[in-house]
């Protein structure tokens, strides 16, 4: 990615002064490497060594397609962003609900509510990946849910992205507020057009819960061999509110997840859940942190790995408890199973904690599937490939069934079937 | 249906069976009756395709067919069962779709068509009946949580909806009370007809009350040391083992 600079000075800047120094930061961190502790595990040479274009698919996707691709959608709100830029043609923003707005971070980027959150969350001067998406951003997506609001049905944000000749560099960026006393649900889905196209996508996303409010928010990414994929997931928490965030992770060649969730009112609940199933020579990289500040909170993490061939799975867990965190509850549970002997998992709880009446607990399991349990499936007919599927989805489920848009949950558990039964060995 | 020739196995590093001679015809019910460490649920393990288990010498020939040949699902496709002495507890795969995942790749692979979800469901009903099941047991996750007599229960209950040509049964009277056990037996006299042939491996002559064999063998040291009828099962009842293994050193 040695043309960034010079890519950088060819783009219209919405944000001329974040974006001047955003673009500051990243020239003086650098590309993480491999002697950065949190990029231990995580080889991104094959990111940085590639060049990357900004150019944008000639033809767009049309609503037929993505009703095709993801029929369940249909009855929902969703919203299409194509290579980081908002497709409204795509989209069914009509008949929204009333409490919610979504919106070109471009056209409400003089809203106080976005002066006052938009930015904030993601570290622009810590990380490099952060820094060059608020460097680059353009487009980008808000969601706003006002004051009571209670959303039930979940908004779906359809994230694609396609490149044609040359490799392409794609900024997804999302901000999400959701007031007092307000409840909503996000839907998201990161996929790839194609098989063919190259792709690195930088996603960078920010939530913030005021006081009492609820959110669940569901990612599912599913992008394609080739592709690689950062990002960053900020969510700031108030007093009384309730966050569960379920990441599922199928597709891409790198594909790293940050996700950092600071607890900042008393009483908040936190639930973290992941899936992780990579075959092949994918790299899978959960970094989590949960950072305590105030007393009373819960926070609850789980992830699962199913990890095949020469695939490589990473997972870091951080727990911060702050002096003033007391009567903190904080779980993180971190299970994985390896199917080949070149299968590699990395597994790192990390935990600081300056409190001293907390309750912590923290766990990781590493193991091969149980051959008793595979001999008992074959014995009754079943092959030992779709032994295997069935045995894993049953691991799998302890996360998916978190995901409580039931639409949503049937259509990642087909992929998830799909890719145990046919890719990962 | 089944032809046992001279068959030697090891496990753990232990010669088990040493020249078993067997032969079983369709619709018969042999029992295998024999003291602990004679080499039956190894037998069975054989039989079924347990990995662990070296086949050291003589062959299996089930309907024409080298039985070695086989993976165990291939096995199970083609009519063999086994009901284990211990059924594993799968956490988090219902019963329901497990049976039906078995029983559509059975299907499929003798070339019938996959049941749908409402036939399967029509067809369970029925042989729930069979082994006095409950609809919740269906629903739970494959043994777990179910106490022992469940599990047997359940294991015959998978017997009567795969179907299979030759049933082998591993000591399932193990850890059953009578009530328990004469429901297990009713299930398995339903399944009995001239094509069905099983293989009833205990240790006490008490299930053969229930499920009478034409021929009971008696396995000592790995090899089959005594045949007879069902009058042998009640000799043994009543002699306990030590007369045989007298006879034998003798």
């Amino acid at each position: 990615m040695a043309n960034i600079s010079e890519q950088y000075k060819t783009i219209i800047k919405e944000f001329p002064v974040l974006q001047e120094k955003a673009m500051a930061h990243f020239s003086r961190l650098g590309f993480p490497t491999p002697k950065n502790e949190e990029w231990k595990y995580t080889n991104i040479s094959p990111i940085v060594n590639h060049d990357f274009s900004l150019v944008m698919p000639d033809s767009k996707i049309s609503k037929e397609e993505i009703l095709w691709r993801f029929p369940f959608v249909r009855d929902s709100v969703f919203v299409v962003t194509e290579n980081g830029k908002i497709n409204s043609e795509a989209s069914n923003l009509k008949n929204l609900p009333a409490g919610i707005e979504i919106k070109n971070l471009r056209d409400v980027k003089n809203l106080p509510l976005v002066q006052k959150h938009f930015n904030l969350y993601v570290d622009v001067q810590e990380d490099a990946f952060a820094a060059l998406n608020t460097a680059f951003v353009n487009d980008g997506l808000v969601i706003l849910i006002s004051k009571n609001a209670m959303i039930e049905n979940p908004v779906y944000v359809i994230n694609i992205s396609s490149s044609i000749q040359e490799a392409v560099n794609v900024y997804d960026r999302l901000l999400a507020v959701a007031e007092k006393n307000s409840q909503m649900k996000i839907s998201n889905i990161v996929v790839s057009k194609d098989k063919l196209s190259e792709i690195f996508v930088n996603s960078q996303v920010e939530v913030f819960a005021d006081e009492n409010s609820s959110i669940e928010f569901d990612v599912l990414q599913n992008e394609n061999a080739k592709s690689f994929h950062i990002n960053g997931t900020h969510v700031y928490q108030s007093a009384n509110s309730k966050f569960s965030f379920n990441t599922v992770s199928l597709g891409g060649s790198i594909l790293r997840n940050k996700l950092h969730i600071k607890l900042d009112g008393t009483n908040c609940e936190t639930h973290m859940h992941g899936l992780y199933v990579a075959a092949d020579s994918q790299l899978i990289d959960n970094h989590t942190a949960v950072y305590h500040s105030k007393p009373n909170c819960n926070s609850n993490q789980l992830y699962k790995g199913i990890i095949g061939g020469k695939a490589h799975g990473v997972f870091n867990g951080k727990i911060m408890v702050e002096k003033d965190a007391q009567k903190t509850n904080a779980y993180q549970s971190n299970k994985n199973i390896l199917l080949s002997n070149a299968a590699v998992v990395n597994t790192k709880p990390q935990l600081e904690i300056f409190a001293d009446d907390i309750k912590c607990t923290h766990g990781a399991t590493t193991g091969q599937m149980d051959d008793e349990s595979l001999f008992y499936l074959r014995s009754r007919g079943i092959n030992e490939n779709n032994a295997k599927a069935l045995l894993n989805l049953a691991f799998a489920d302890d996360v998916l069934n978190k995901i409580s848009d039931e639409k949503f949950r049937k259509y990642i558990h087909f992929l998830v079937e799909q890719k145990l039964k046919n890719d990962v060995q | 249906m089944l032809t046992i020739k001279n068959l030697s196995a090891r496990a753990e590093g232990k010669q088990i069976l040493n020249g078993v001679n067997l032969e079983v015809k369709a619709g018969e019910v042999h029992a295998i009756m024999g003291p602990n460490g004679s080499g039956k649920s190894t037998l069975a393990s054989v039989l079924a395709g347990r990995e662990n288990y070296d086949v050291t010498g003589g062959e299996v020939i089930y309907n024409g067919k080298n039985l070695f040949n086989l993976s165990p699902e291939k096995r199970a496709q083609a009519g063999i069962f086994l009901a284990f002495q211990y059924p594993v507890e799968i956490a988090g795969v219902s019963n329901a779709t497990f049976l039906k995942e078995a029983l559509n790749s059975i299907r499929e692979a003798n070339g019938k068509e996959k049941l749908d979800s409402k036939d399967f469901l029509i067809l369970m009903r029925e042989k729930m009946k069979l082994v006095e099941m409950d609809k919740a047991m269906t629903q739970r996750s494959v043994n777990e949580g179910f106490s022992g007599g469940e599990k047997k229960r359940n294991e015959i209950f998978q017997m009567a909806m795969l179907e299979p040509k030759l049933c082998i049964m591993d000591e399932t009277d193990s850890g059953l009370d009578i009530d328990a056990m004469k429901i297990v037996a009713q299930g398995v006299n339903s399944l009995r007809n001239k094509e069905r042939s099983f293989i009833v491996i205990t240790h006490y002559q008490r299930l053969l009350d229930f499920i009478v064999p034409d021929f009971v063998h008696v396995l000592y040291n790995g090899k089959i040391v005594k045949n007879g009828t069902k009058e042998l099962a009640l000799e043994l009842e009543e002699k306990g083992y030590d007369w045989l293994k007298e006879e034998i050193a003798a």
